[in-house]
């Protein structure tokens, strides 16, 4: 009988494994050797935006290595929008579910980190313990992700900047700023941009608003800081002036809109639009390449900048598999699959890392990646700083009273 | 057994339904925070997007409404009729969300249509600027619930026709002179009508409420109503005015119903007093001919749709304004397999355990039926095709959510069962309730037991009607959406869920891919659920070839 | 030999509480056929119905069923043992002809099983048609398949409900003579209203008499 009774739990808790407590060991700053020894046989659940291919291809990658190298298996979570998750991880924290979570990592930045930060829904500093992060780029966007300090609480993955693509075919001087475009589209000129808070949508109307502070000093300061602090509709009212001149003129005349900066580019190659957006500075050759744009485009940015930022992937603070979690940041972050990344038949996005500090074999990787004339030429256009993460949401919520109804 | 039964299937409604009231009403501060009612009536989207279900949602049952019975005047007795009622099925087996991307690809100012005649017709050597798609008054989504909930009305129609003794009528009718489109509209609709009003409600619920193909087709700025709601349920400060929405949604369904409820009393008035007027009426050659037009038109653009789907995902370039793609790969197959095995896998594995345990159920229900140890309750079968499904599974998820379910695959073919087993379950009660009981009888007698009699003789009696209603089954969870959204937590994803949250980020072509693998499989459950009769019958029939030539004897 | 059927006492009543039958009792002796007659809707079906246990559950009935000592109004139906045969011959449609015969046999070996079945076969003139599927079998065929399927599950007793009105004229005479000599061993209870189909020797029950409706106290019915 007394067997029976310690028996009884022990099956209880084999048979609830897949749902019950768990006691791990690893801490963010655990020894290297612990976490690949914990992770081995781990399941990570990434939830990452799967509205591209390229990328769900990449992470199909990422997912046999991780198997082959370090036992780890990857769960593809697609989400449409991130801040659902971010949402879902809020409802977690106040039903008190702070064990056994859904997801074991995520893709991430801005206002989606700045709100994981607030509300304490990260786990810890790992970022910064992870072997690879000694080859990461020493800069600002990587430290402090839109103006919010990152302090090892998310890893970075990959490096973006707004760039527009353009059929050089149909239009051969596309517009290089905000006035010209709106000369472009009065001119007939076909464009449209996503509706915000579409990630794309944000960016561009962020890009103009910066583009049209930029002589007001006391505005520029203004996007730098939170924006309760700022007068949010002196600042924003050049930007709602001139969105009203343009919105007539848009495909759809500022009544139906692209979901995504992949849908501008699907309109640019059906001919509906004579300019796309994207965040990635190489998606053109990519694209070319893949047979999804014409090899007369061309990439370009506006000529006084546009927007960049860097984008990371975190830990929840309940997340299930933390030391596999771990291992994947730092496998994301390796030389082979940032060089990857960046390869224009892969990907084709920028890295986070420093290559200088590479040895000569893996700089190698990275020189050999040939992005072709589509992408945007190395060293064209100054990136500008994204606006304090509080911007997005205000500035979002503006545009859909304005626009939205 | 029977208050299991019923237990299991009206647990998720009752409790999904508390689910959603509590939050709105500022219960259950854990999961949803604030009041529901006054965010949500303040959201400047509110009013927009209200007027915009309801006018998506209104103009399309009566589309579908006037185009099934148009079909069933002007087609109904001509060499077309074949034709579309054996394209019913098909069509209704097609899930929404790949019909709504074929249509996409058809009718958009670059799609398929305009390539067809452009240049050479057109002279449009860009695609043209006057309208987009989706469009911002709605109208793409209403031709895409027409396309697919027609065929629904019209299967439902046909179904009755028999028992209307159609035939017959029209020769009375006729004989005293009165038109066919009179016969029709004196004779037979006023018997018609009662009978598929239950189908035409659940039509009206589903166009007002619809999340997937709004996704698709619908305006995005304001959204529909159902979509808005979508947007906020995941967000814990805004969950419980989505929760209070999703409750204004289902009372919005149910004043539509008591509208329709006049209108319909209104119309049976007038067509009493002008029954009266004994007037014959005209021939209707013209009216004929344009009725016909518009059901082909209807087969056609379906068809076309599909025939996009396929053309697409096996097209590596094909640019405005070509007709037909210049360069064709196999590549959007082969290289992106593993995009496209892993939701099919999982939908597969969800669609055949939850047709499995529907029927089982649905068959354990009418077991108990046929013996008076369960009552006949048809109506309550139907609950969950009437109540929006938002308004249902903000509250079920929550409740999923509290209890910690979310994410299991379990929670997911319950909540599909939910929604296959009212289809199931009413089309088997038909055949169950038609069965001569004399083959059990004859089987007992012969000294077979109960559950001798239920697998050697009933089953395979009814082995045609179990394998449709199976099919359906298949076809129904292979269609859901929001199910598989709101209580997979992300961990099962279906090509309803990857082809709705991937669409316009993800590559046309794979889209395409994606469209055609979840068109493809319930209808190859149909297919077979065709077939597999046959198959069965045949066996028994080979032998007659094999062993006996001879032919069949008086 | 088997034993005598034995109805005592036997009342049917409708749901309405009209009267069909009421006290009639009779015997029937293993190889004696009683023919029970009566016009149409006297009720004569419903008898054979209630004998076999399948009649509907809001017939009110009241009487014994005896086979020899054994009382068997409560057995549920397949436990009773009275093979039963319908003007319809329900032949099932998704069997061979030898999966129906062999779906009535209880017990026995493989072997024996199907010995029986062919045996059966040649008995009727029906050799070889073991695999064939009933639909393709003609009326004659059917009648017979249907009446050595009853056999072969062993009744201790014989219901036969119209079996030959189905026939044509010329089969009847056929299968009549077919049956008796099938049934020589058993009690067998017919059911007809053509007196042609009754044989000489057979005992004549005629009902269809005017009985008192049933005072329905339940306050369910009416």
């Amino acid at each position: 009988m007394p067997t029976y009774r310690r028996f009884i739990p022990v099956l209880f808790s084999a048979l609830l494994s897949s749902v019950a407590t768990h006691t791990y060991a690893v801490e963010p700053d655990s020894d290297w050797d612990t976490v690949l020894e914990e992770a081995r046989g781990q399941t990570v659940y990434f939830n990452a935006w799967g509205g591209s291919d390229r990328i769900n291809n990449y992470l199909a990658w990422v997912a046999k290595e991780l198997d082959t190298r370090h036992g780890v298996t990857l769960e593809h979570v697609k989400v449409g929008d991130i801040a659902e998750v971010v949402g879902q991880l809020e409802a977690a924290k106040l039903v008190g579910r702070n064990e056994d979570g859904n997801v074991d990592l995520m893709w991430i930045n801005g206002e989606n980190f700045a709100a994981m930060k607030r509300n304490e829904l990260t786990w810890g500093p790992f970022a910064t313990h992870l072997p690879n992060s000694r080859y990461v780029k020493d800069s600002p966007s990587i430290k402090a992700d839109f103006s919010v300090s990152v302090d090892g609480l998310e890893s970075p993955w990959g490096g973006a900047q707004l760039v527009f693509i353009h059929d050089s075919a149909a239009v051969a001087s596309p517009p290089r700023s905000a006035d010209a475009l709106l000369e472009f589209v009065r001119g007939d000129g076909r464009f449209s941009y996503p509706a915000p808070p579409a990630f794309h949508g944000t960016t561009f109307i962020k890009q103009l608003l910066i583009e049209l502070s930029a002589e007001s000093a006391s505005s520029t300061q203004a996007l730098s800081e939170p924006v309760e602090k700022a007068d949010f509709n002196a600042i924003t009212e050049p930007l709602w002036r001139y969105l009203d001149a343009l919105h007539p003129l848009l495909r759809g005349a500022g009544k139906s809109w692209p979901t995504s900066g992949e849908m501008t580019r699907q309109l640019l190659d059906d001919g509906e639009v004579d300019i796309a957006l994207s965040f990635n500075p190489n998606e053109a050759s990519a694209a070319v390449r893949g047979g999804q744009l014409p090899d007369t485009v061309r990439t370009y940015v506006f000529d006084n900048g546009t927007i960049g930022n860097t984008h990371f992937v975190t830990i929840p603070w309940n997340a299930t598999a933390k030391a596999a979690a771990m291992v994947m940041s730092d496998f994301l972050l390796s030389p082979e699959a940032q060089a990857r990344k960046a390869d224009p038949e892969i990907w084709g996005e920028p890295t986070v890392l420093d290559v200088a500090l590479l040895d000569e074999a893996d700089q190698a990787r990275f020189n050999d990646v040939d992005l072709g004339v589509w992408a945007l030429p190395i060293g064209t256009g100054s990136v500008l700083p994204e606006p304090h993460a509080s911007w997005t949401v205000a500035l979002e919520n503006a545009w859909i009273e304005r626009y939205g109804q | 057994m029977v208050w299991l039964l019923a237990g299991l299937f009206l647990f998720p409604i009752i409790l999904g339904l508390a689910g959603t009231v509590l939050p709105s009403i500022g219960w259950l501060p854990t999961i949803a925070t604030g009041q529901g009612f006054s965010v949500i009536l303040s959201d400047p989207r509110w009013l927009p997007a209200v007027a915009l279900s309801l006018q998506t949602g209104i103009i399309a049952t009566v589309l579908v409404l006037a185009l099934t019975l148009l079909s069933l005047i002007c087609v109904h007795d001509t060499r077309l009729w074949q034709w579309v009622s054996a394209s019913l099925p098909p069509m209704l087996a097609v899930p929404h969300a790949a019909i709504a991307v074929g249509l996409l690809f058809l009718i958009s100012p670059s799609g398929a249509l305009v390539r067809l005649v452009s240049p050479e017709l057109t002279g449009w050597a860009r695609p043209p600027t006057q309208w987009v798609v989706p469009d911002a008054n709605g109208w793409s989504l209403i031709i895409g619930l027409v396309i697919k909930e027609t065929p629904f009305l019209l299967l439902a129609a046909v179904s009755q026709l028999q028992a209307l003794n159609v035939d017959a009528s029209l020769r009375i009718g006729r004989t005293l002179g009165y038109s066919p489109a009179r016969c029709w509209s004196r004779l037979i609709l006023p018997r018609l009508y009662p009978r598929i009003r239950l189908t035409l409600l659940i039509i009206l619920a589903f166009n007002l409420t619809v999340v997937d193909m709004a996704l698709l087709l619908g305006p995005g700025n304001p959204p529909t109503l159902s979509v808005l709601l979508m947007a906020l349920v995941n967000d814990p400060d805004s969950r419980a005015a989505a929760s209070a929405g999703a409750l204004l949604l289902a009372g919005l369904v149910a004043l539509c119903f008591a509208l329709m409820y006049l209108l319909e009393r209104w119309i049976a008035g007038v067509a009493a007093r002008r029954r009266r007027s004994g007037a014959r009426g005209q021939g209707f050659g013209v009216f004929r001919t344009l009725g016909q037009g518009v059901v082909l038109g209807l087969l056609l653009s379906c068809a076309a749709s599909l025939v996009l789907l396929l053309m697409w995902s096996f097209t590596r370039r094909w640019r405005f304004p070509d007709a037909w793609p210049s360069e064709w790969t196999l590549q959007n197959w082969t290289s992106r397999a593993d995009v496209l095995i892993d939701p099919a896998v999982t939908t597969l594995s969800i669609a055949l355990t939850v047709a499995l345990v529907s029927l089982v159920s649905a068959i354990m229900w009418l077991e108990l039926e046929r013996r008076a140890l369960a009552p006949r309750i048809d109506g309550m079968w139907f609950l969950p095709l009437l109540i929006p499904q938002v308004s249902l599974l903000f509250g079920w998820q929550a409740v999923a959510l509290w209890f910690g379910w979310d994410g299991h695959w379990w929670t997911v073919v319950y909540t599909h069962w939910l929604y296959t087993l009212p289809y199931v379950i009413l089309i088997l009660a038909v055949a169950w309730r038609e069965l001569d009981p004399g083959w059990g009888h004859a089987a007992q007698v012969l000294g077979a037991g109960y559950w001798r009699v239920l697998w050697k003789i009933r089953l395979p009696l009814l082995l045609r009607p179990l394998c449709q209603a199976a099919a359906v089954a298949v076809a129904v969870s292979v269609a859901q959406y929001l199910p598989t959204l709101l209580l997979g937590a992300g961990r099962h994803q279906t090509l309803a869920t990857e082809l709705v949250t991937s669409f316009g980020g993800v590559d046309r072509r794979v889209i395409a891919a994606l469209a055609v693998l979840q068109s493809l499989l319930p209808l190859l459950a149909f297919v077979m659920a065709l077939l597999y009769p046959r198959w069965r019958m045949s066996r028994v029939q080979q032998h007659v070839k094999s062993i006996n030539p001879q032919p069949v004897l008086p | 030999m088997q034993d005598e059927l034995r109805i005592e006492n036997l009342g049917l009543h409708l749901p309405t509480g009209q009267c069909l039958v009421q006290g009639l009792s009779f015997s029937i002796k293993a190889g004696q056929v009683l023919a029970l007659m009566g016009p149409s809707g006297s009720g004569k079906s419903s008898i054979l119905s209630w004998l076999t246990g399948t009649a509907d559950a809001r017939l009110h009935a009241r009487g014994d069923i005896w086979l020899g000592s054994q009382q068997i109004n409560n057995l549920p139906t397949e436990k009773r043992r009275l093979g039963l045969m319908l003007q319809q011959d329900y032949l099932f449609p998704h069997m061979s002809v030898g999966d129906n015969l062999h779906f009535g046999l209880r017990g026995g070996t493989r072997q024996s099983r199907n010995q029986r079945v062919s045996q059966s076969l040649i008995d009727a003139g029906l050799a070889g048609m073991e695999h064939r599927d009933p639909a393709t079998l003609s009326g004659g065929q059917r009648a017979r398949v249907s009446l050595i399927r009853t056999l072969l599950s062993d009744p201790c007793a014989l219901l036969l409900d119209e079996p030959f009105s189905g026939l044509d004229t010329a089969l009847r005479e056929q299968i009549r003579r077919f049956t008796w000599t099938a049934a020589q061993n058993l009690p067998v209870l017919l059911v007809t209203h053509d007196l042609a189909d009754v044989p000489a020797e057979a005992e004549i029950v005629t009902i269809g008499e005017p009985c008192s409706e049933l005072d329905l106290t339940e306050p369910q019915v009416q």
